[in-house]
């Protein structure tokens, strides 16, 4: 009664491949880092809707209702009395919104009495910290407005202005909306780039390793730094490279989105319109940002080499820069939050593109920091690859990783 | 005749490597110019290590390394002018052809050493070394290469350029016999016309009684024997080199 276990030879080959890819370090990593990177995104995501709600149930709201030149009609006192009450708002005289939102409140509805038609104009106090609150806001104070004007229709009958005063700078909510479709769409590209940078670097000397070629290379009369900056930029022309055509192919399905949509409604394609960042950035805004993005490619080439060197093969290098390059999302997901208070978010790596597309909003001096930044962590990194090159762990890391993991297994046993 | 100027000099060399193992245990020999001197021991006696660590890819945990009268571990750059080395795992590059790896090493090398005017010819020799049809060099790639193939390319190389010392590690371990016949010949040949000496290490004794002018018998990372073929087995009186290993290296048990 020999019954035949593990069944058909397909079984037996992929128990093999699955050895081999499990007992492999950097697969754990590159399948456990995943989920911590999105895990840890969850408080993050209740932050969101937090926001979200809070701003459409009108919480922490301190509002004020202008009454501006209202003398000569009584139709806009009306307006500017049920506003106040739906609003739970005082009601004040003044055409000087500005001035109101100085004084502690954080939403001024100025009821403007000089024009025909009396005309709302909804300006809300915008935190940077805050951004999705600060985007809902202006929305739901007209909702609630014109709830309290007729309850039971849903046509609401007042039209509004709505503006965000971010930063010193006052925004209508469009164009605010637009800048922020911008500023995420240049913060998530990236990822275009910062990928397929990882990967490659982790192959530069991974590949020298598997093909046998990297001690003869070291024993050339070459400085190590000149080996690590030649494959630096070659690993960093090819992200590069397949950055460009990402988005270009990006660009062309906008393109091909917006001639099918006749009123060229661009956003259902996922990428802001060109016309939009060149006129929300300019010259230096881009030049800034494509520095942001070259340094954070280079830092992500540098740092996968860095972790390459440790790894015996190119599969086992390539897994370890999912660990350089999986951070990348952060700085990009934080700004569905909104954009941190604090200037150490400026220090952290990968946080320069998101600040330099922020830059609109925050001025320049952030983006400036964390530019800075980069470059210093991107030079680290690479003074640290040339210390390693020129020390012994680019020939015997592999071998000592291994010695090391197997005298720990064998611990485990004992 | 003025004794012939030391060319290598290792001097109480250690090596313990992360971890423990203590690969070399005061090491010291010294190669004069235009010699081949094999180093013969089983395996993990310490070859490799000592051939890494004058190739400047390994630092000593003690000990001195100088060629050509430069120190190894103080200026690895002006050492790594003076020698080429060929690992015992020979690889190439996979996209590269054969011709595209020989300029990229001859021409990085002599142009560290300040004789670009060299390249065109040296590149020559090496094509020639490699006894590979020159068709085979411009137009296959590396990964199509044989062991043998690969092997030849990277010894031809690191002997065209005439360093002052050329590191080969088992240059002929996993070849056939014609293979590994026709490689010692050209090492042979090469190193006696042009006077480059050599250090290699090797298992095949035929192959070291007939290539090298002296060899070192290597133990647990030390020397137990030094000399000539002729003087080794005059020494031990066995009737050949592999008899002479049997007696100064397995009967003593291994390290
Ligand atoms: N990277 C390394 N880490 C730890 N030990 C090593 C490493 N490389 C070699 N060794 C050990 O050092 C000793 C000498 O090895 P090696 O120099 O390769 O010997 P040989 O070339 O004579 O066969 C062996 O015991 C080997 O296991
Ligand atoms: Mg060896």
């Amino acid at each position: 009664m020999a019954a035949r276990r593990g069944g058909p030879g397909g079984v037996g080959l992929l128990r093999k491949e699955l050895s081999s890819l499990l007992r492999e370090p950097m697969v754990i990593a590159m399948i456990v880092l995943p989920f911590i990177i999105y895990a840890s995104m969850g408080p993050m995501m209740g932050g969101l809707v937090k926001q979200v709600s809070s701003a459409t149930k009108l919480q922490g709201v301190r509002a004020a209702v202008l009454l501006c030149g209202a003398r000569e009609s009584p139709l806009a006192a009306l307006l500017a009395e049920a506003a106040a009450r739906s609003l739970n708002a005082s009601l004040l005289r003044g055409c000087d919104p500005f001035a109101v939102l100085q004084r502690g409140y954080n939403v001024a509805v100025l009821v403007n009495a000089t024009a025909p038609v009396p005309r709302l104009s909804v300006y809300v106090a915008g935190e940077l910290s805050r951004l999705m609150r600060t985007l809902t806001l202006p929305e739901a104070v007209v909702a609630r407005i014109q709830h309290g004007l007729a309850p039971r229709s849903h046509a609401g009958n007042v039209t509004a202005s709505l503006y965000v005063v971010l930063a010193g700078k006052t925004w209508r909510l469009s164009d605010l909306n637009r800048l922020y479709g911008a500023a995420t769409t240049l913060s998530y590209a990236v990822l275009f780039v910062v990928f397929p940078a990882a990967s490659l670097g982790a192959a530069m000397l991974g590949a020298e390793r598997e093909e046998r070629t990297l001690e003869v290379l070291l024993s050339l009369p070459l400085p190590r730094s000149r080996i690590a900056l030649a494959k630096m930029l070659a690993a960093l022309v090819a992200a590069l490279l397949a950055a460009g055509s990402a988005i270009a192919g990006l660009l062309y399905m906008a393109h091909s989105a917006s001639t099918a949509s006749s009123g060229g409604e661009v956003a259902a394609a996922g990428a802001a319109p060109v016309t939009d960042i060149l006129r929300y950035y300019g010259p230096g805004g881009l030049a800034a940002y494509a520095a942001a993005v070259a340094l954070e490619a280079l830092f992500a080439v540098t740092a996968a080499m860095l972790i390459g060197l440790f790894a015996s093969t190119i599969r086992g290098a390539q897994a370890a820069a999912s660990v350089v390059s999986l951070p990348v999302l952060l700085p990009a997901m934080i700004l569905l939050v909104g954009v941190p208070a604090t200037t150490l978010f400026a220090l952290v790596p990968y946080s320069a593109a998101t600040l330099a597309a922020l830059a609109p909003l925050t001025g320049p001096e952030p983006a400036a920091l964390a530019l800075a930044a980069q470059a210093a962590w991107t030079l680290a990194a690479a003074a640290l690859l040339v210390r390693a090159l020129e020390s012994e762990v680019a020939v015997t890391g592999p071998e000592t990783v291994k010695r090391l993991l197997s005298r720990l297994r064998g611990r485990r046993r004992a | 005749m003025a004794a012939p100027s030391p060319v290598l000099h290792v001097e109480g060399l250690v090596k313990v490597y992360p971890g423990g193992t203590r690969a070399l245990d005061g090491l010291s020999f010294t190669v004069s110019e235009g010699e081949v001197y094999g180093l013969l021991g089983p395996n993990g006696a310490g070859k490799s290590t000592t051939f890494r660590i004058i190739a400047t890819l390994l630092k000593p945990t003690s000990g001195r390394v100088v060629v050509d009268g430069v120190d190894v571990a103080a200026s690895p750059l002006e050492a790594r002018k003076r020698i080429t080395y060929v690992p015992e795992e020979v690889g190439g590059y996979r996209r590269l052809t054969g011709m595209e790896y020989l300029r990229f090493v001859v021409s990085t090398y002599l142009r560290a050493r300040g004789e670009p005017g060299r390249i065109g010819e040296a590149l020559e020799e090496a094509v020639e070394l490699t006894g590979l049809p020159r068709e085979v060099l411009e137009e296959r790639k590396m990964s199509d290469y044989s062991k043998g193939m690969k092997r030849r390319v990277q010894v031809a190389w690191a002997l065209a350029v005439r360093p002052r010392l050329a590191i080969l590690d088992e240059p002929t371990s996993g070849l056939d016999v014609e293979a590994s016949y026709e490689l010692r010949e050209t090492i042979a040949e090469y190193a006696r016309r042009h006077r480059v000496t050599v250090l290699l290490s090797s298992h095949n004794m035929l192959e070291v009684e007939t290539l090298c002018t002296r060899v070192g018998f290597i133990r647990s990372g030390r020397l137990v024997a030094e000399g000539a073929p002729a003087e080794i087995l005059e020494e031990t009186g066995a009737r050949n080199l592999e008899e002479a290993y049997m007696r100064l290296i397995a009967g003593s048990g291994r390290g």
